[in-house]
């Protein structure tokens, strides 16, 4: 068992920084990370300062990306409307992955009529379709950054309570299981132990999937005007505001949107990266 | 043949249950908002609220309002708008579902036969210039949200170059934007599918021997792989629809297309209940008979699946 947990880690860190798609993820997102971060301090304003004179002015030395109706810089808004999307796409696959392997984990291990009820459940949640479910849920709450990350997540759980339970089942089948069951482990040893650390991979990559869903999702609602509320912004909401105003004043649109687009793909590229290095035999076969 | 008429009872019961599900969850949520439809900034007059209550039956108990809400959905009378005067949901379906229904086959036929190729590409070129190219591609896919493939080939084509017609619904020309729009998304994750999948069957001895007594590519394609792998998008194809139905609420708005889409966007903005509840009731069974279609499709083609409870 040791032997797997000091060998296992480095030799996939090592198959995903190999793959250059994988670094040029990484890179990108990296940078996006500190643009967000360190951005504003190169602009003297803040996301929500208005200047009147100054409405919808192109990109140059004054705005570096433009300003938009209300005089508010896009380049400072597009920094914090960054944060948020990551923010939201971060916080619903983190939550969704621990009720995620809570749950199918449990359902795994207790077997029987609990496993059932869990399961009925759970395809009960994942027959419904998802984005109205969170549509309705965003109509009847107030509108807000908890209220996207509570939608996304009510739903989200599903699919990887779905993928630990046959991951764990498919384990369980296997002699080491027999040999730990038949020392007299306990569940919760079995759980920690045994189970997770070796379903690892499939969980890790289904979460790096999910980031990129959820900042998807966040964009689209926004865009539908049930995310995020003024003066906050979030690249959706940016990018949903532009519309109008595409005609005349481009960037406003094409800018947040350059900026959902980069995000999304980035998460892609280290999660199809990650995939293959948590499976190898799948990738050089 | 009883397993399979078993399985397809059992498919069924799940799908009402499925509605029933949603149906109700609509409508409790619903009326857990504050306020009502007619809070307004100005106030309304005690009478004629009061008339507008019984009007739209709002006066009753809140069980009787859920009984004849399910009883409108199961004799399909959605009742009227409350924001859109004279216009009730049965009208709006009957002229805006024909619409989205054409955008949205054409989008699935579109994507189906675009990821098909391009995953082909790159499984008979694995690990050269063609599978990188149409895999950043497929990537490339995923990563731009409908909404803005719409805005910017809206913003290119209509307003720059001028060539298509800039929004309404019409002619030839008025359909080509928002299908491209719609079906990027899924002829991305249909490519990818297709990719993994005939890379695996690829690796079999049966295409080992069809090379060996010499077919060519294209015959062991057409013969021998793309059939096997059509069975992963066949699976997805619930989720691929799906997709393509809720991108319709963007980019219907974006292009200014009469579909239902765009009426569930408006009644969104308008906080419509009625039709939000309604539309969204109608939205889910459409998806779930699409599914349950499949499913049937499915279990004919691949008789195991009948027997299987989970997956």
């Amino acid at each position: 068992m040791n032997n797997i947990e000091y060998d296992f880690l480095p030799g996939v860190l090592q198959r995903f920084w190999r793959d250059s798609a994988a670094r040029f993820g990484c890179f990108l997102l990296l940078a996006l990370i500190i643009f967000s971060l360190l951005g504003p301090l190169f602009s003297d304003v803040s996301y929500s300062d208005t200047n009147l004179h100054l409405r919808n002015t192109p990109p140059g030395l004054l705005f570096f990306f433009g300003s938009d109706e209300l005089g508010r810089s896009i380049f400072v808004r597009v920094c914090y409307g960054a944060k948020i999307s990551l923010f939201v796409g971060l916080s619903a696959a983190v939550i969704d992955m621990v009720i995620g392997t809570l749950i199918g984990g449990f359902a795994a291990l207790m077997g029987g009529k609990t496993e059932e009820l869990i399961m009925r459940l759970v395809d009960i949640l994942n027959s419904l379709p998802n984005l109205l479910i969170i549509i309705l849920l965003s109509v009847v709450l107030q509108p807000g950054v908890l209220t996207l990350i509570l939608a996304m997540t009510i739903t989200g759980w599903v699919n990887m309570a779905r993928i630990t339970r046959s991951e764990f089942i498919s384990l369980g089948k296997q002699n080491f299981m027999a040999a730990a069951v038949s020392m007299g482990a306990s569940k919760k040893h079995l759980f920690f132990r045994h189970l997770l650390p070796n379903a690892i991979g499939p969980i890790i990559t289904t979460m790096m999937l999910t980031i990129p869903h959820a900042i998807f999702t966040e964009a689209f609602l926004s865009f539908l005007g049930l995310g995020v509320q003024p003066p906050l912004a979030s690249l959706g909401t940016m990018a949903s505001d532009g519309l109008s105003a595409l005609v005349f004043y481009p960037w406003r649109l094409i800018i947040p949107a350059m900026f959902i687009t980069i995000t999304i793909f980035s998460f892609y590229l280290i999660a199809d990266s990650l995939r293959d290095a948590f499976d190898p035999g799948e990738f050089y076969g | 043949m009883v397993t399979w008429v078993s399985y397809v009872v059992r498919k069924l019961v799940w799908i009402l249950a499925s509605i029933f599900v949603v149906a109700s969850l609509t409508f409790f949520l619903m009326k857990c908002i504050p306020g009502d439809p007619f809070t307004q900034e100005q106030a309304i007059p005690e009478e004629i609220l009061k008339s507008l209550y019984t009007h739209y039956g709002l006066d009753k108990p809140l069980f009787i309002q859920y009984l004849k809400y399910l009883k409108g959905i199961i004799t399909w009378d959605f009742g009227p708008s409350f924001k859109f005067e004279g216009r009730t949901l049965n009208e709006i379906i009957s002229e805006g579902f024909p619409i989205s229904f054409i955008l949205g086959s054409l989008a699935l036929i579109l994507s189906l036969g675009v990821g098909i190729s391009l995953g082909s590409l790159g499984a008979f070129f694995h690990h050269r210039r063609w599978d990188k190219i149409t895999m950043i591609l497929a990537i490339i896919g995923l990563s731009v949200p409908s909404f803005i493939l719409a805005t910017s080939l809206q913003y290119l084509f209509g307003m720059k170059l001028k060539i298509l017609p800039i929004a309404r619904w019409g002619g030839f020309s008025h359909i080509i934007m928002p299908v491209l729009s719609l079906s990027f998304f899924p002829s991305a994750f249909i490519a990818r599918l297709i990719r993994s999948k005939m890379i695996e069957i690829l690796s079999r001895d049966y295409i080992l021997a069809a090379r060996a007594k010499g077919l060519s590519s294209f015959r062991i394609w057409k013969n021998h792989v793309l059939k096997n792998s059509f069975m992963p998008v066949l699976s997805y194809l619930g989720s691929i629809s799906t997709n393509i139905f809720t991108g319709s609420f963007v980019v219907e708005k974006i292009f200014g297309i009469p579909g239902l889409g765009h009426w569930f966007v408006t009644s969104i903005i308008n906080r419509d209940y009625t039709f939000i509840m309604g539309l969204t009731v109608f939205y889910s069974g459409v998806l779930m008979v699409t599914i349950f279609v499949i499913d049937i499709v499915y279990s004919i083609i691949d008789p195991r699946v009948r027997t299987k409870i989970y997956e």
